[in-house]
């Protein structure tokens, strides 16, 4: 065969971390400085642990990338459905496992680290839905068939997730895995079609929502409702980011943020405190920082030669961009609070370590772009 | 020629394609969402900002924590040991001030013993909100309190207030075993929940810090309105904390105090026990310190001074503190040759010492020394422990060996904790050939059987424990659960022991008649303190080394104690109880480096039975009753 691309074995580990795109990882780290100032704010201008661990978990999450990156493509790829399949194992076995918090039980602990498998899953999935649809494309046309182990693959975990309660990281999975049906070209009709289905069922499924959650959503659409339950957490949000105007009340000094008005201002909310002390345009510098990162890596993601390389890399994007976008979205009051944290900026070591994971794959992609991948049996 | 067969999605040919156009529209999603969040933002912080700025000025609702009141600690009969006290403050609050200097001048006026520094509060009052009262001082006198009051209408914006501080009425004499509180320390930040409010106390030693949970009560709150700079306007609702369980002693205060005055000047520590019921009336540890120090804040001298006392004020030497035994375990020993079929009366010959094979020496042989030069003579075993004949112990501890010993001691309660109450307490050693290979990763000598036949050597006990083991000889043998609590479920003057840790009783019969010649007998090693009159104090006394005796020392003649410096002082140690016709009470005593148990420790005991024969006979058992 007449081969365009070269085998990944020519790649040693330094020319690989090499090739590493340094412009994207200056976003990266820039975006987690802004997170560390935040956390800073946090904890009333102290150098106490929220900071310190942030870093902490940040260096750590560093290393995780470049030994992501230093690994030959082949290796994830031949290993994509152990990988994902250790990972169900392990969100399986949190409820006999797991310790709860706050009647959620999302955590596992492996030698004195707690782990939210949760976070991990999203990746895992798309690295086994890149691999399957990887191979299933090689022949000439593709069955809607081909589509029914990827949903059911897509479906185990949401339902695990969403079982937990964790209502906001299922919506994630869901839509992440899902946006790699339109990355592979699935036609428009039958994104329409499950639409319209998932809306009509929305009854049936809000059976199974908790008291809580239900709540919830009440109170997005109505926050007035209860201003001091519910609603107050949005109302808090919004009056938070609003009162800061264009230029912001100054680091240090959100007077909302800070009289404790805020509920999880170290995760969920920690965008309105950034809001709030540096303005509309802070905000938009933030918000500006993250699209820069997504356009880039859809760039990136293009280049790659293999199937493989670029739906792997496409679908990290995307679930990145998600976890921003519902975020931002909830603290800004468009989408009810479910409880998604700012990647980079929030407190959390699982999503942190997850986030860096997932762009050490699409880094791999991006380094390993030339590279060929066998097509054929899909397992 | 996709419409050919509805069965294919897509042609594989155009598929890279179709990728690009796919990654398009989702750049153009994803960028259009960015924009609506962008929009969003704008709306929120730049048209709205006026309305959301008025609402962010709005009052709003906020919750404040309210402190319980901390339970009280009593002793058995209901004395207080621990209270809460008025804790006499003043403080300041800047916006009611005409000028802060004036005011804090005028306050240093009015209490010159106050001694104030204007430019440190001044600077710490500039920090705060203007509306918060701002505390100046605290632990004022009654008289200063009054006079503040008395001249509050010429100091503008300072007002009295009355707090609470953890109070000691009995202050150094329970100060070990009651602990103190202090200020909540970042490591419980985490787990306490009393970390929130401002200047919570936590216990951190004694029974402060093992029942602080059910001490400090239940936190209340109280939802307030508050304005956006923080002021309150007004209370909406209030639940009430509810105040910490009090916490009843089996501690006798008056003896605990009687035997702190015993032991006044010297570094040591006493433990009595109830020897029916396993209750413990008092431990005490000397030197001490005044835990109400502590309430307020101890300064760094002062904390510097205890910290590097050699005499260690701050350790609780009934439970912290482990020391060999001497001879105090000769009762143990003998119970466990006579469990091992040593005859009682078959007499032994002490010449002064006893010689070993030791192939690492020289001489081939080991000499272990009786602490009589010249020697016993013939001894049976009653007179072996009324004398305290090392030799004696020497041959029968070799015949039984190690493990039998060890196992007798653990059976009374050595080697572990007497109280699963304390975070302080310590188990002490009881040594064996298994202890040894574990803990050392070395064989056992035989050498090291004779040492600890004399309770020297590796063995390590604790006062407590001490008057434990002796309380179980004396009752006959029936085994105690030792308390220092008194449960609320408990009956009064509840006999608890499950069963006998020894299976004859003339084992027990003739132990007990040694301790009493050992005391009542001419020849006895504390016959000079022996009581005259109906209720008599039977007891062993023990004297340990902290030092090796060389060889050349010995030939030399042995340095006095009296000419050793105080760290390489021999202990003092008594086990002593009584009556001895109904036992009722069993003591341990431990004078530090004191010289030996005769002259330093057994006259302590006289003076504590004495006074327990006259004064606590019957003690009057109040029962304090939580609501």
């Amino acid at each position: 065969m007449f081969s365009i691309g070269h085998d990944s074995s020519d790649l040693n580990i330094l020319s690989r971390l090499r090739s590493i795109n340094f412009f994207f990882l200056l976003i990266v780290i820039l975006i987690f400085l802004f997170g560390v100032l935040s956390l800073y704010s946090v904890s009333g201008g102290e150098f106490n642990s929220l900071p310190v661990k942030h870093i902490e978990r940040f260096l750590l999450g560093l290393i995780v990338f470049f030994i992501i990156c230093s690994i030959d493509i082949k290796f994830f790829f031949k290993l994509a459905y152990p990988i994902f399949l250790l990972s169900l194992l392990f969100l399986i076995i949190v409820p006999f496992f797991g310790t709860e918090t706050s009647g959620a039980t999302r955590w596992i602990q492996i030698g004195g680290i707690s782990l939210q498998p949760s976070e991990f899953i999203k990746f895992t999935l798309i690295l086994a839905l890149a691999k399957y649809f990887h191979s299933s494309t090689d022949e000439r046309m593709i069955f809607i068939k081909k589509f029914i182990l990827p949903l059911v693959i897509i479906l185990i975990p949401v339902i695990i997730v969403a079982s937990q309660p964790d209502l906001g990281t299922a919506v994630v999975i869901f839509i992440g895995g899902i946006s790699i049906f339109w990355i592979i070209g699935l036609n428009y009709r039958y994104f329409i079609t499950g639409g319209v289905m998932i809306f009509l069922s929305m009854p049936l499924l809000w059976q199974y929502l908790k008291d809580y959650q239900k709540e919830r959503v009440f109170t997005f659409f109505n926050p007035e409702r209860d201003p001091l339950g519910n609603g107050y957490h949005i109302m808090q949000s919004k009056i938070a980011l609003g009162s800061g105007g264009v230029l912001g009340k100054g680091y240090l000094d959100g007077t909302q943020s800070h009289l404790n008005f805020l509920p999880e201002m170290h995760t969920d909310f920690i965008f309105t405190m950034f809001g709030e002390e540096f303005g509309f345009l802070g905000a938009t510098a933030l918000i500006s920082l993250y699209a820069g990162l997504i356009f880039l890596s859809i760039k990136m993601s293009l280049q790659s030669r293999s199937d493989f390389g670029k739906y792997l890399s496409l679908g990290v994007s995307t679930v990145f961009f998600i976890y921003v976008f519902v975020n931002i979205s909830m603290v800004t009051g468009l989408l009810p609070v479910v409880g998604v944290p700012l990647p980079l900026v929030s407190y959390g070591g699982s999503s942190m370590l997850a986030v860096m994971g997932g762009f050490g794959l699409l880094m791999n992609c991006y380094i390993h772009q030339k590279t060929i991948l066998p097509k054929g049996d899909i397992f | 020629m996709r419409q050919k067969n509805k069965e294919f999605i897509f042609h594989k040919y155009d598929a890279d394609q179709l990728i690009n156009r796919r990654a398009a529209l989702l750049t153009l999603g994803k960028g259009s969402i960015f924009a609506i969040l962008v929009s969003r933002l704008a709306y929120l912080q730049i048209i709205e900002n006026d309305s959301y700025s008025s609402l962010s000025d709005d009052n709003r609702i906020t919750h404040r924590l309210l402190e319980p009141e901390r339970g009280f600690i009593f002793d058995i009969s209901g004395r207080p040991i621990a209270t809460n006290k008025e804790n006499y403050q003043a403080a300041i609050i800047l916006e009611e001030t005409v000028s802060i200097n004036a005011a804090l001048n005028a306050f240093n006026h009015v209490l010159p013993n106050a001694k104030l520094n204007i430019p440190k509060t001044v600077k710490k009052i500039k920090k705060s909100k203007k509306f918060v009262p701002i505390k100046l001082i605290e632990d004022l006198s009654w008289e200063d309190f009054a006079k503040l009051n008395s001249n509050i209408h010429n100091l503008k914006g300072v007002y009295p207030v009355v707090g609470f501080k953890r109070h000691y009425p009995k202050s150094e004499s329970h100060a070990h075993l009651v602990g103190y509180v202090s200020a909540i320390d970042e490591k419980e930040v985490y787990n306490n929940p009393f970390a929130k409010l401002n200047n919570a106390k936590s216990g951190k030693i004694g029974i402060e810090k093992s029942f602080d949970e059910s001490l400090r009560g239940i936190l209340g709150n109280k939802s307030i309105e508050i304005n956006a700079e923080g002021r309150e306007i007004r209370e909406i609702r209030r639940v009430e904390s509810k105040k910490g369980e009090n916490v009843q002693l089996t501690i006798d205060s008056e003896l605990q105090d009687f035997c702190y005055k015993q032991l006044e000047g010297v570094s040591g520590s006493i433990s009595v026990t109830n020897v029916k019921t396993g209750e413990y009336l008092a431990l005490v540890s000397s030197p001490s310190y005044d835990p109400n120090l502590f309430s307020i804040g101890i300064g760094k001298k002062k904390w510097s001074e205890l910290i590097t006392d050699k005499f260690k004020p701050l350790i609780n030497k009934t439970i912290s503190n482990n020391y060999p035994p001497g001879s105090t375990i000769k009762p143990l020993v003998a119970i466990a040759a006579l469990e091992n079929g040593i005859n009682p009366n078959e007499e032994l010959y002490c010449n002064g010492q006893h010689e070993i094979e030791d192939k690492s020496l020289e001489s081939g042989v080991k000499i272990f020394h009786c602490w009589k030069k010249k020697g016993h003579g013939n001894v049976n075993m009653s007179e072996a422990i009324k004398v305290s004949c090392d030799v004696y112990f020497y041959q029968i501890a070799r015949k039984i060996g190690i493990n039998k010993i060890a196992e007798v001691c653990n059976r009374f309660g050595l080697g572990k904790e007497v109280f699963d109450i304390f975070y302080e307490e310590t188990k002490g050693v009881v040594p064996n050939k298994t202890w040894k290979k574990e803990n050392l990763g070395e064989k056992w000598m035989v050498g090291e059987t004779l040492s600890a036949g004399i309770g020297q050597g590796y063995f390590l006990t604790s006062s407590a424990q001490l008057s434990l083991v002796l309380a179980q000889i004396v009752n006959g043998g029936k085994k105690l659960d030792p308390s220092i609590i008194v449960h609320q479920n408990d009956n009064n003057s509840k006999i608890k022991y499950d069963g006998r840790i020894i299976a004859n009783l003339n084992h027990l019969e003739i132990v007990k008649r040694s301790l009493i010649d050992s005391t009542n007998t001419v020849g006895g090693t504390s016959y000079r303190s022996r009581i005259i009159g109906d209720l008599k104090m039977g007891g062993k006394t023990g004297t340990s080394q902290v030092r090796v005796i060389s060889k050349k020392e010995r030939e030399e003649g042995i340095i006095k104690n009296k000419d050793l410096p105080w760290e390489e002082r021999d202990h003092g140690l008594f086990i002593g109880y009584g009556p001895i016709d109904n036992p009722l009470y069993a003591l341990s005593i431990i004078i530090e480096h004191g010289g030996s148990g005769s002259g330093a420790a057994a006259p302590l005991a006289k003076e504590i039975f004495e006074y327990i024969f006259k004064n606590k006979m019957n003690i009057n058992r109040k029962k304090i009753i939580n609501v």
